[in-house]
């Protein structure tokens, strides 16, 4: 157990040394943005307006707070990625558990994945906003469409997957169908469907954004469409930056409860040899 | 009888195959209440095919296995299994895996802690109550399985190879360990091993199958325990398996096709 604790500790020492690189990096991007922005400002090497320097940007933003609707924004996104994302994640788990459990209905899912599968998502939206009309709806399917194939790949992977010794040994112990499928079945294939989940994360903000660019009135990639409409190329920046800053919080937020929900799980390749 | 196996046949071919191989073919053996029955034999012998019958993850061909006097009809928590890949549940600590059984069938949340409890003690699990299996080694592995199997209080414990993954010195401890509780908690206990000094060291009685699916025969072993591998009556009783498995390699170093009939 000793050898576990130090393992831990040990990790955890090396990481700080590279998010100090981390850091520098980051903070030289932007400074080399700002310097190449002012210098093209002043010489004019080609026309200004096509790249606003990061301070202007901050300026754009602090413009759009003041005016009181970039919270309006950042939120409006927010809340529809979680409901879309959330929608399209239970739904995948659902079908894909049933899905995996049985042959037969995997015999009948699978040609259908086949057949649906390989159309990128974005190529329906004309055809979900006829179906469900131009409202909230359309989006938060859209953007729940976007994420169900990749997670219930994964979910069906999963179950399929599953260690039969295990479900030998639970029945043994006096489980039920039920307390199998939720107790083992699901336990040992949650870390595949946040692989799933992951995969779909970034799908998920792609499908938002176009969502929002074709008939919104909010929401950052709304902001990026009519921004561009009036060439306030600071504020696209802005939107875009933002929406970056949306995904990686929604990464950090999966990886905190993967954490919280795997920490039975170690090893791969980082556990292999001590370095 | 607590456990009775009854003329019992069990083929992994096809119902429609002309020929069917049978790795079980009519065997009889029944395990009195608190008894040490181990099955003895070649890998490949359908000893643990018996298991599994007993169990209740496969079914028999023909014949019937009961225990208690009721047929099995599939898995359930009145037979315990203990298995040689362990098959803990990895994302469960020690304390949660042997919790299973008891909180599964429902039994109240106060009992349930004091059961597992008790057998975290029984194994010499305490102290390792919060840690994942992943951490423990092979040896301490296994005393989860077989806590968590026992902390159902099973009528049978089916034992299926439970050393054959731990190294020789793990393997020597466990079996004393085997025994002390056993000898504690004195269950019903079916111990499928190919460990000829294994058998000898733990059975009330061996049964000895062979490569033709049936029982060689069944040897009741008289000694004292606990048992000096060393004497000059246990090394007897190791020879005299060795021979009888001797024997049965040499007569049926293959197995040939028969059809399912009285024999």
């Amino acid at each position: 157990m000793q050898d576990v604790a130090q393992l831990g500790r040990l990790r955890r020492v090396r990481p700080a040394a590279v998010d100090y690189t981390r850091w520098v990096t980051i903070a030289t991007f932007f400074l080399v943005w700002q310097l190449i922005a002012v210098y093209n400002a002043v010489h004019q090497v080609f026309n200004p307006v096509f790249l606003p320097s990061p301070t202007m940007v901050l300026r754009a933003g602090r413009d759009l707070v003041g005016r009181g609707v970039l919270y309006l924004h950042i939120l409006q996104s927010a809340w529809r990625l979680l409901i879309g994302f959330s929608l399209g994640t239970a739904v995948a788990v659902v079908v894909g558990i049933l899905v995996g459990r049985s042959r037969r209905l995997e015999s009948i899912a699978a040609p259908l994945l086949d057949l649906v599968g390989p159309i990128p998502p974005f190529a329906l939206l004309p055809i979900f906003i006829i179906w469900f009309g131009v409202g909230e709806l359309p989006k938060l399917v859209f953007i729940a469409y976007a994420t169900f194939l990749p997670v219930l790949a994964y979910t069906v992977d999963g179950v399929k997957s599953v260690n039969p010794l295990l479900i030998r040994s639970a029945y043994s112990l006096g489980a039920s169908e039920m307390q199998i499928f939720r107790r083992v079945v699901l336990k040992s294939a949650l870390p595949n469907i946040f692989v799933g989940m992951r995969v779909s994360l970034a799908l998920s903000f792609s499908a938002l954004v176009v969502a929002e660019m074709i008939g919104a009135d909010a929401g950052l990639g709304y902001l990026i469409i009519d921004s561009r409409n009036f060439f306030r190329m600071a504020n696209m920046f802005l939107a875009a930056s933002l929406i970056g800053v949306e995904y990686t919080l929604f990464s950090l937020l999966l990886g905190r409860v993967e954490a919280r929900l795997f920490r039975w799980r170690k090893g791969g390749y980082a556990h292999a040899l001590e370095r | 009888m607590k456990l009775a196996i009854e003329d019992v046949y069990k083929s992994f071919d096809p119902f429609t195959a002309s020929s069917r191989r049978f790795v079980l073919r009519g065997v009889t053996l029944q395990a009195a209440q608190g008894e040490f029955l181990s099955l003895l034999g070649h890998s490949g012998c359908g000893k643990s095919t018996l298991l599994n019958l007993v169990a209740g993850y496969i079914k028999p061909d023909r014949g019937r296995i009961l225990i208690d006097g009721t047929t099995v009809e599939g898995p359930g928590a009145d037979r315990g299994v203990v298995f040689q890949e362990y098959a803990l549940f990895p994302w469960y600590t020690v304390h949660e895996n042997i919790a299973f059984g008891p909180q599964v069938r429902g039994v109240p949340a106060g009992t349930a802690q004091e059961m597992t409890q008790r057998y975290i003690a029984l194994v010499g699990l305490t102290g390792f109550e919060h840690v994942y299996p992943d951490a423990l080694s092979g040896g301490m592995k296994q005393r989860v399985g077989i806590a968590r199997a026992l902390a159902n209080e099973p009528t049978v414990l089916l034992m299926d190879e439970p050393f054959g993954a731990l190294d020789a010195l793990t393997r020597e401890a466990m079996r004393q360990e085997l025994l002390r509780i056993w000898l504690q908690v004195r269950p019903t206990v079916v111990f499928v091993t190919h460990s000829i000094p294994e058998a000898v060291a733990l059975s009330d009685r061996i049964a000895v199958m062979n490569l033709r699916g049936t029982l060689e025969g069944i040897i009741p072993v008289d000694l004292p325990r606990p048992r000096d591998s060393h004497a000059a009556q246990f090394l007897e009783y190791v020879k005299a398996l060795e021979q009888m498995l001797m024997v049965d390699r040499k007569s049926s170093a293959t197995r040939e096709p028969a059809a399912l009939s009285e024999e």
